[in-house]
């Protein structure tokens, strides 16, 4: 033993708790990781500790994956402190940066990620898909909306030409 | 701080005899008053506490307690006098909280009709603007002066709703025909979304997007319509506020013209919380010594 040498530092034995997706895919994740999702800390709440996978039927392999990277990442930050004037009004401009990136998917997996989030009741995470496909729409007119999110058109010429008339004062102001 | 809300003359004795004298008070604060008073201290309890918040609202707003508390003798002179006038000490701006400008003209029949005492005159109530008809400050280009003028807003944001309903749990079922992506259309869309996911991406959105957004289809049409229901909860998600005793299309109206502008976003919720905070002071202070 080097005269360096002090006593060890006790280390700390993580516990982990084990996912199963829909797709009988099985993920092994922290309980700090685990427990951003509302969904998860509840369940564990109710179990205590358990060895027994969890499953979340709801969720494909490949979708739980990218939910998981973004608990992973975002473990570590303080607890929103929800107050009835805080945060007001939401801003959709404030996305930071890794975020922006982690969503950087095909609209197929944004809308798989929202539906997780919201299923696995992880606030943060549904919220930045909000705040995504609001920035998709911002600025588009309603045939890009459509475009981009594959909306039918389903007016009638009618309603069409009704549309565009009550729209000329906006064009002209 | 200039306020451009809308404004209803309140009568400071409630004597049918004076017809005359009253003071202007402020939309938002009037409102709050009489709903404060309605629900805490009766029909007969809110007459009393009217007369003793009196002294504390003036044309410009709410006043506070704590400016009114250090000039001694001129607020029982300016009670005296029926509060026509706020003394000099109170004419400085700063003195007054001034209410939410982008107070619509909502008060529900329950209060409007609430003449308690015998002899007492209804409160009045501001003649209400048109449906689909919102106020606007617009600029003269000859003469460059402002004037309130009424204007339209889009009649598809009128069209009533008929699905989906208020509170519903269903989804949007996307029309079946015409897949617009190749082969393969994708699994989810904005129209697959629960109302609630829908609803919190409206609510990131101002009103040239949210118009954009209600004319892509028929449902979106509908859903975000000025008559819907779900402008109450989408206050409620922008703003962490939802305004009290509107009807849905007032509620669309209010977040349409509030939404977007961060000046106006920030003064409403400032504003309402500080006059709700001070009405409910006012409320509980002892009532001025008679003159």
């Amino acid at each position: 033993m080097s005269a360096v040498d002090g006593p060890e530092p006790p280390v700390v034995q993580q516990i982990m708790v084990k996912l199963v997706s829909s797709d009988n895919e099985e993920f092994e994740v922290s309980m700090a990781v685990a427990e951003l999702s509302m969904l998860l800390k509840n369940m564990l709440g109710d179990l205590g500790e358990t060895e027994d996978a969890i499953p979340l039927p709801n969720v494909t392999g490949k979708v739980l994956a990218k939910v998981i990277e973004y608990c992973e990442h975002h473990q570590n930050d303080p607890p929103l402190i929800m107050d009835e004037y805080d945060d007001v009004p939401k801003r959709a401009d404030d996305i930071a940066p890794w975020d922006e990136m982690f969503m950087k998917v095909d609209q197929e997996m944004l809308f798989e990620i929202l539906l997780a989030s919201n299923y696995m009741d992880i606030k943060p995470l549904l919220d930045l898909g909000c705040k995504t496909v609001a920035n998709m729409i911002r600025g588009k007119s309603a045939e890009e909306i459509r475009k981009q999110f594959n909306i039918v058109n389903d007016f009638t010429e009618e309603e069409l030409a009704q549309i565009k008339k009550e729209n000329e004062w906006a064009e002209t102001n | 701080m200039v306020c451009l809300g809308h404004s209803c003359r309140i009568y400071d004795a409630f004597d049918p005899a004076q017809e005359d004298c009253c003071l202007t008070v402020h939309r938002s604060c009037y409102t709050l008053l009489l709903d404060k008073l309605d629900r805490t201290e009766g029909a007969e309890g809110g007459m009393l506490l009217m007369q003793r918040v009196m002294p504390y609202i003036n044309s410009q707003g709410v006043v506070s307690p704590a400016v009114l508390a250090g000039r001694g003798k001129g607020r029982q002179r300016q009670h005296a006098a029926g509060a026509a006038a706020p003394p000099a000490g109170l004419r400085r701006p700063e003195a007054w909280l001034t209410c939410d400008p982008t107070d619509l003209p909502a008060i529900p029949p329950a209060v409007m009709s609430c003449s308690p005492v015998r002899g007492a005159r209804r409160y009045p109530v501001p003649p209400p603007l048109l449906p689909g008809r919102v106020e606007l400050a617009v600029r003269n280009s000859t003469d460059h002066t402002w004037a309130l003028a009424e204007v339209g807003i889009p009649r598809q944001l009128l069209t009533p709703p008929t699905t989906p309903t208020e509170g519903g749990n269903h989804t949007f079922v996307a029309a079946a025909d015409e897949p617009a992506w190749g082969s393969k259309p994708p699994k989810h869309n904005l129209l697959t979304l629960p109302p609630h996911m829908l609803l919190a991406i409206v609510s990131h959105l101002c009103s040239t997007d949210i118009t954009a957004l209600s004319q892509t289809c028929s449902a979106l049409q509908r859903y975000l319509s000025t008559g819907s229901p779900v402008w109450g909860r989408v206050c409620r998600l922008a703003l962490r506020y939802t305004p009290k005793y509107l009807s849905n299309q007032q509620m669309a109206e209010y977040y349409l013209r509030v939404r977007g502008n961060s000046r106006l976003e920030d003064r409403v919720l400032v504003q309402r919380e500080r006059v709700e905070q001070i009405i409910h002071h006012i409320a509980h202070l002892p009532l001025p010594a008679p003159s």
